[in-house]
């Protein structure tokens, strides 16, 4: 696994710094399913409070469906979303771990955490998600790590996403404490006046006729009130008297709060009708002030009581978003897709409005993985460190230990870049600050100097390739015209051209050789993965970007900025398709 | 047995409601009752072969299936509406996208001494292992496995992989193609830039330190000039990383622990700068690839060795594509056994059993149907046997056919729950149950909703219900013929396409006939649908209800204009006009509304139809077509509709 390599590589380089602490003992992962989550979900919330950040990390039934589906070094940030959104829209999470840590004379706290997840359709309303999809080669390593899919799926705690929980409540209508400020309506209507006088009389007569009740005998009692529940529409709620009001319009239940306002010892609830809005008031009649306070504590715990209910897990992502903690990720493009997507709101369609989006909910963001890249990048040139082994990692620290891992590896990074982790997401932390929320690619590369080409045989290597174009009419000019070329897939190769023009001089060659291999911009890439086109093969997912757009691809989408990497660590290999 | 909740919700309430059979998976260990036999990677060896006599021997044998899904999004649920090739595109998308997890198979044997019959009910464990394997759960259908106490770890850890046979084909066919290919894979580098000088201070060090180190052995090797003789003296080399080795008579340098990076180093290495050695990457089974530089003291030897390096990486990738056949082979016996395949409603069954063991769904039901019947030529149903026989369902008195309640209504001897029957006839067919070496003629250790225990429950069902028929399997017996009984013949090869709709097709003719042809006393025909006069309208406010619509509609055009009005989900329904010029008068209206806001338009009552959304869309039955044949599948109609109609 990446992670774990990264690890290696990373504790092996500071392993003289920081060779004590990497001895120290591993806290056990506490494993939590839907039994324990109560108890669980109140001891974090004292953890995260008292962290300085925390660090979490997924587990999901799979990530991509075909090779050129996964992040390529040719992705720029927009295309590296397409994926990732796809990715989250299909796969399920089944672990979340989560691990606050805290920093104290250098010295390492963490309590991780790892919550197992099962979308289960407590409400019947088809949510959190009527299907997901499964990759066996996902699922496999999961089983062998001692994975328990069946507490999993039994035990799993499930969860709405804030999107869901409000639709939900428009779905299934509970009752809700009136929320409406009692504000006057500025001009009454005649017939609104009418309606208010009449809602007045009949709520006065109903409690009148209640207290008078309080007299009667008790043989009569139960035929009066079965009555009652016929003419007035009253009944019990909570053991006190009520009295339903149906209702057609919102401005209608404005004018009943409004009567009700007359009167102190009434509490109104709205009862929701499916479709959105409110069907009708309940009133509930209390005793006394004292009564009524109480009723409305009552009705504020049992609201909390089903929120947690609906909530399910959500309630730790709320929990951990409101903390405002730095939150340690390693692939956190990736998570972040998986974490909005399935608890805060569908994903929205550009990447940019899923960062600001993403930005209100968590404003601190690290990922390991990036600020890895950077620090081997600007302090340290190591050398190749991938022959040693035999670290630490190989201990058995229970499922979910990959947060303890992520904190550890940050928490060094910190120390190696002289930031107090206890200061971080404080005034000053200077060194990290352009770290933080950075989901994007380092560039080298405009996308304007890439063409993909396709249509050759399947398995083709990228130097019988290059040596077809260098033969080729259209490139025959200039030798060194472009610099490089790869495969993305089986079905489809990248070239960069180092001059800059030359892409468009080949692609209009290309088009008009009419020959069997095709050629396209970065644009038609870029729609592919816009639109969805998701084939097994690239060069299917190209195919059909262009009959979408016809063949004028060539000038109008190169007026992209874009820059990408193009970095040999991620070049890609065919062993690996 | 998910199939029921697929087609009917409230049968599948019936059948939770009045289950008190054991739903506990926890089987006694006690010696006196057998447990079903449960195979897994672990024992389906032995199984296999046991099994193949079994079948071999049986007179019929049932089946069962257990999937991660019905319906992949809400709207591709059954409707009364769907035309019987929409039928089969849900069925079609249904077995594609989920996944197998269980399989069922009960060889049923007649024991004449004894008089009664033998089922041998299996329990497999399947999970799809290929690469490209990626298979859909649908949340409800998890948790009702769950419910019934699906060992959810077995399967994935312990379930049997299995290869289509197209998918073997198309295994053995990329094999041979790149046996034919001229250049030979192993000789050129993967990445493309042998040329590249190295820039990275690390590498050329590496580079250099390889080179120094192959020489060392090169030198070594021919000083000795027999290296037979010095074989042993470089076999002590302690490096692992280098280990000397005998490769196909020659010897060669194993290269061991190596990053891949570092292997392409080495590669290029050799290749620049040792002719007589040739780098072999050789990769067998699913132990990852060994590498080896070998030695060769001349060119056309050289060329026998790759020759000879390349047959033998056929043969073994030959090798590892028949051990993946795995699970398959058991349809595989099925079929060149041409046995009688008795299933419970099992249409979406043998769906799955192409997709899954012979290869990718044909596009129209005709293609599938002939497909099916050219590997099992008898298929029976049992729920059409059920409802269409008077005497059965005499028996049954009208009681829901789900298989639980058949099982514990007919045969009364072996289920477990009888105290819940009011009725007890003589069952006239004895059931033993043998799981090896164990028989009971009692046997109620399986769970419901288990593949294996439903296997046998369905085969139990079919054997009363023969006797029923009147077929005598101790006058018969051999009763190897029973599939082609004249008894039999009228319910053979029938399948339900449609249990709503009561409609069925037959395999042998691919003729769909409606239920009542086949017992007239039965159901209500359903009305004839017009799929002409039908017409989508999606982008609905979800305040807009189908009887709104149908208000709409009918003070528009008149009272008699709307046949039906159908809710599909919250975002869409289906109208059905009473006459095709309503349906173009419809569509005339609605252009004519959406652009003209005047007065009139305003107080049209239908234009509060195409207000209420905002963009209201409306497509015709073929559209329909479209979107449940599309491999995509939106959760809301209206995204599917949407999506479809931009293509």
């Amino acid at each position: 696994m990446l992670l774990g390599k990264l690890q290696k590589r990373f504790l092996c380089t500071y392993a003289a710094a920081a060779a004590n602490q990497s001895r120290r003992q591993w806290p056990t992962v506490l494993q939590v399913t839907k039994t324990n989550f109560t108890e669980a979900l109140q001891q974090l919330e004292d953890h995260v409070h008292s962290s300085d950040f925390i660090s979490v990390s997924l587990r999901n039934t799979g990530s991509y469906s075909s090779s050129w589906h996964r992040l390529l070094p040719i992705d720029t940030s927009d295309t590296a979303y397409f994926k990732a959104k796809y990715a989250a829209d299909r796969f399920q999470v089944l672990q979340f771990a989560v691990c606050p840590i805290s920093v104290r004379s250098s010295k390492l706290i963490s309590h991780p955490y790892n919550f197992h997840l099962f979308p289960r359709d407590v409400l019947n309303l088809g949510m959190p998600s009527y299907t997901f999809s499964c990759q066996p080669s996902y699922l496999t390593p999961m089983a062998q790590e001692g994975f328990d899919f069946n507490a999993c799926i039994y035990d799993g705690i499930t969860y709405l996403s804030r999107e869901q929980e409000s639709l939900s409540r428009e779905k299934i209508g509970n009752l809700v404490p009136s929320d409406y400020m009692a504000n006057s309506i500025s001009t009454p209507s005649v017939a609104d006046s009418i309606f208010s006088e009449r809602i007045r009389s009949r709520v006065k007569n109903w409690r009148k006729a209640f207290n008078d009740d309080s007299c009667t005998k008790k043989t009569e009692e139960a035929l009066i009130k079965s009555l009652q529940k016929l003419m007035l529409g009253s009944g019990e709620y909570s053991s006190r008297p009520c009295l339903s009001i149906d209702v057609c319009s919102d401005r209608q239940v404005q004018l009943i709060l409004e009567v009700l306002g007359e009167f102190n010892d009434f509490v109104p609830m709205i009862v929701p009708a499916k479709g959105g809005g409110a069907q009708a008031v309940r009133i509930v009649l209390t005793s006394s002030e004292e009564d009524k306070i109480l009723f409305e504590k009552e009705l504020q715990s049992q609201e909390k009581e089903q929120n947690k209910h609906v909530r399910g897990f959500r309630e730790v992502i709320d929990l951990i978003s409101t903390s405002e903690k730095p939150i340690i990720a390693h692939n956190s493009l990736n998570d972040f897709s998986f974490i909005y997507s399935k608890f805060i709101a569908s994903l929205p369609p550009t990447f940019d409005k899923f960062k600001s989006s993403l930005l209100l909910n968590f404003p601190y963001v690290v990922d390991v993985g990036h600020l890895m890249k950077e620090v081997r990048r600007h302090l340290y040139t190591t050398p190749d460190m991938e022959i040693s082994r035999g670290g630490s990692d190989g201990k058995t620290l229970g499922l979910g230990s990959n947060a303890v891992r992520i904190g550890e590896i940050f928490a060094k990074i910190c120390s190696v870049m002289k930031v107090n982790p206890e200061s971080l997401g404080k005034s000053k932390d200077g060194g990290l600050k352009s770290y933080v929320n950075n989901f994007d690619n380092r560039r080298t590369v405009s996308v304007k100097d890439l063409v993909f080409i396709w249509g050759f045989k399947k398995g083709t290597s990228a130097q019988l390739l290059k040596k077809i174009l260098c033969n080729s009419s259209f490139s025959s000019h200039d030798e060194e015209a472009f610099s490089d070329i790869r495969l993305l897939d089986k079905s489809c190769a990248v070239v960069a051209f180092s001059k800059p023009g030359s892409s468009e001089c080949f692609l209009k060659a290309m088009h008009s050789s009419g020959g069997l291999l095709s050629a396209a911009s970065y644009g038609t890439y870029s729609k592919a993965c816009q639109m969805g086109m998701w084939e097994v093969d690239l060069a299917d997912a190209l195919d059909r970007a262009v009959m979408l757009d016809g063949h004028d691809l060539s000038g109008t989408h190169l007026d992209d900025p874009s820059e990408i990497i193009w970095d040999d660590d991620l070049m890609i290999d065919l062993d690996d398709l | 047995m998910m199939k029921l909740q697929w087609l009917v919700k409230p049968l599948c309430l019936t059948l939770t409601k009045g289950s008190t059979i054991v739903t506990s998976r926890l089987y006694s260990s006690s010696p006196t009752s057998t447990t079903i036999k449960n195979v897994t990677r672990s024992n389906f060896e032995p199984v296999l072969s046991d099994l193949r006599s079994l079948i071999n021997d049986a007179v019929f044998v049932s089946i069962d299936l257990e999937m991660t899904g019905v319906t992949s999004a809400p709207w591709r649920e059954s409707f009364e509406f769907d035309r019987s090739d929409i039928r089969y595109l849900k069925v079609k998308d249904s077995a594609e996208k989920f996944a197998v997890v269980q399989f069922g198979v009960c060889p049923f044997r007649w024991d004449s001494s004894k008089g009664s019959f033998i089922a041998h009910p299996h329990n497999f464990y399947i999970f799809p292992r290929q690469e490209s394997s990626e298979f859909l759960c649908q949340t409800t259908s998890i948790d009702f496995l769950a419910k019934y106490q699906f060992d959810f770890n077995i399967c994935i850890q312990e379930g049997i992989s299995y290869l289509s046979r197209a998918q073997e084909e198309e295994a053995l066919r990329h094999l041979h193609s790149l046996q034919d290919d001229d250049d030979d894979e192993f000789a050129e580098p993967r990445t493309g830039d042998k040329d590249k000088p190295l820039t990275r201070i690390a590498d050329i060090l590496f580079s250099e330190r390889i080179k120094g180190r192959v020489q060392e052995w090169l030198n070594r090797l021919l000083q000795n000039g027999s290296y037979h003789s010095s074989s042993k003296e470089i076999l002590n080399e302690s490096d692992k990383q280098f280990q000397t080795v005998f490769f196909k008579m020659r010897p060669a340098l194993q290269l061991n622990e190596f990053t891949r990076h570092q292997l392409r180093l080495i590669q290029s290495v050799t290749e620049k700068h040792f002719k007589e050695l040739v780098y072999i990457r050789m990769k067998s089974g699913r132990i990852s690839a060994q590498h080896y530089l070998i030695y060769t003291e001349t060119d056309s030897d050289r060329n026998l060795l790759k020759k000879e390096v390349k047959e033998d990486s056929h043969k073994v990738a030959e090798l590892n594509i028949e051990g993946d056949i795995g699970f398959r082979h058991i349809i595989d016996i099925l079929c060149s056994e041409k046995k009688l395949i008795v299933g419970h409603n099992c249409f979406l069954d043998i769906a799955h059993i192409h997709s899954k063991f012979l290869g990718p769904l044909p596009s129209t039901v005709e293609e599938y149907v002939s497909s099916i019947h050219k590997c099992f030529p008898y298929i029976i149903d049992t729920k059409i046997l059920l409802n269409a026989n008077d005497a059965i369902r005499q028996k049954m008195k009208n009681n829901s056919t789900s298989l639980s309640k058949a099982f514990a209504l007919l045969c009364t001897e072996i289920s477990p729950n009888i105290e819940e029957v009011g009725l007890v006839f003589n069952p006239d067919v004895k059931v033993e149950v043998q799981v090896d070496d164990m028989r009971s003629s009692n046997w109620n250790c399986g769970a419901k909703h288990e593949a294996g225990y439903d296997a046998f429950m369905t085969g139990s069902v079919f054997a009363q219900a023969c006797s029923y028929l009147g077929f005598d399997f101790e006058l018969n017996s051999p009763s190897g013929n029973l599939k082609l009984n004249e008894k039999l013949k009228n319910y053979i090869n029938l399948l339900y396409l449609s249990w709503i709709n009561g409609e069925i097709i037959n395999l042998t003719t691919c003729q769909q006939i409606a239920e009542s042809s086949l017992n007239p006393n039965q159901k209500l025909p359903c009305p004839e649908i017009v799929f002409e006069n039908i017409i989508i309208i999606w982008g609905l406010s979800s305040k807009v209800k189908a009887r709104d619509i149908q208000e709409w509609i009918s003070k528009t055009f008149g009272p008699l204009s709307v046949t039906s009005v159908y809710q599909l989900d919250e975002t869409a329904v289906f109208v059905q006009f009473s006459k095709e010029e309503f349906v173009s008068g419809f569509l005339e209206l609605k252009k004519t509304l959406a652009w003209d806001k005047g007065p009139i338009s305003v107080l049209h009552p239908l234009s509060r139809l195409f207000e209420s959304g905002g963009m209201v869309r409306t497509g015709n039955y073929e559209m329909y077509k479209e979107m449940c044949g599309s491999i995509i599948s939106k959760v809301k109609f209206a995204d599917q509709a949407d999506f479809v109609a931009i293509k």
